[in-house]
């Protein structure tokens, strides 16, 4: 018997593991798991017959105390511990780790810099991907600014890396400021 | 980083989060040094003690291949930096990011009184997460966010165990 903990989560691929696990084995998960709203309909014939509980456990839980009901359609995020779990410890952990990592996203708000904001094109597996349409792209002081702001992120671990695409070509002097400061880059043909 | 699950927050559940993260990990760190210690590494916290920890957690985390994304774009997929992040860390490896991350902000915390946790500002893209404010020009620092990436880029993509150093150093600068 399980604990289905309302938390957060978006991954169906790793939900459908689980399901299918706990179908033919009916044995516990060997770590936790996450749903989408869809996939937690797919439970329901098995909440019916008992085999499950969702918690609807707002995050931060209410002092470990755990809630017992059904998740409405659409919640969100379902995490998985153990029965009886508390709210923190171990599992506690796990729910909170479950944050990191992500497959990638178009970030609508900057990273800030102290040079000011950095807007990214594509965050993909912490690495932000810039996307330059421009022809013949140039060293431009404003160009030199992003490359700097990158710089910044980066060593300061707020990114992973950064990745700059040029799909209408760049100029030498750019691709060499990007090589000497660290920065990979793609010129697409 | 799981910045969509963050930017769906309210500003209440971002501080229990935050609460949330600050009071496992608190509780958590006894047990890791004392995990460390037993492995012949002494720690106490602090910013110099950063780089230890990180060269010892990295020793333990562990990772396995992911898919590529079908659903991004071709430009973006077929780089090399796309292709090299391809990994996961497994669930027991996140525990210790996690606890990296904690021991990361503690630190900065501890030793300069300036600083201290918070919500990340709504306006940018830390939006929610637990970060560490007090530096200049209001710049946040994300300790979750730090400790993975670096993790990530050692353990995945061969960068020296130096760059745990240049970032706290970059992050002292900030002060």
């Amino acid at each position: 018997m399980h604990v289905l903990q309302a938390a957060y989560g978006s991954s169906s691929s790793q939900w459908s593991e689980f399901y299918r696990q706990e179908v033919i084995y009916g044995d516990k998960p060997p770590g936790p798991y996450f749903a989408t709203g869809e996939d937690i309909r797919k439970l329901e014939p098995y909440l019916e017959q008992g085999m499950f509980f969702l918690m609807t456990l707002p995050l931060g839980g209410e002092g470990g105390v755990l809630k017992f009901g059904t998740a409405a359609k659409g919640t969100r995020v379902l995490a998985i511990v153990p029965k009886g779990a508390g709210p923190l410890g171990q599992w506690g952990e796990t729910r909170l780790a479950n944050v990191l990592e992500n497959a990638g996203l178009k970030p609508a708000k900057p990273f800030m810099t102290t040079d000011g904001p950095r807007y990214v094109d594509r965050l993909v597996n912490g690495i932000a991907h810039e996307a330059k349409a421009g022809v013949d792209v140039g060293l431009t002081s404003s160009i030199q600014r992003q490359i700097l702001k990158d710089v910044e992120l980066i060593e300061t671990g707020v990114i992973e890396g950064a990745h700059w695409h040029f799909f209408q070509g760049a100029d030498a002097e750019l691709l060499q400021e990007l090589t000497k400061r660290g920065i990979g880059y793609t010129v697409h043909p | 980083m799981d910045f969509e699950f963050f930017a769906q927050l309210s500003r209440d559940e971002a501080e229990s989060f935050l609460k949330d993260f600050l009071t496992a990990e608190s509780e958590a760190m006894e047990g890791m040094l004392k995990h460390a210690r037993a492995e012949g590494l002494r720690l106490t916290l602090g910013v110099n003690s950063i780089r230890p920890l990180f060269e010892w957690i990295i020793k333990k985390v562990q990772s396995s291949p992911i898919k590529p994304d079908a659903t991004l774009p071709r430009w973006l997929t077929t780089s090399e930096s796309y292709e090299r992040g391809l990994f996961a860390f497994d669930e027991a490896s996140k525990i210790f990011v996690l606890r990296g991350a904690y021991f990361w902000g503690a630190s900065f915390v501890k030793e300069y009184p300036q600083l201290s946790w918070k919500v990340g500002d709504d306006e940018t893209a830390l939006q929610n997460m637990p970060v560490v404010e007090g530096f200049c020009k209001n710049v946040e620092m994300p300790p979750m966010l730090i400790a993975e990436n670096l993790l990530r880029r050692i353990h995945g993509r061969n960068a020296p165990v130096e760059i745990v150093d240049t970032a706290v150093e970059a992050w002292i600068a900030k002060i």
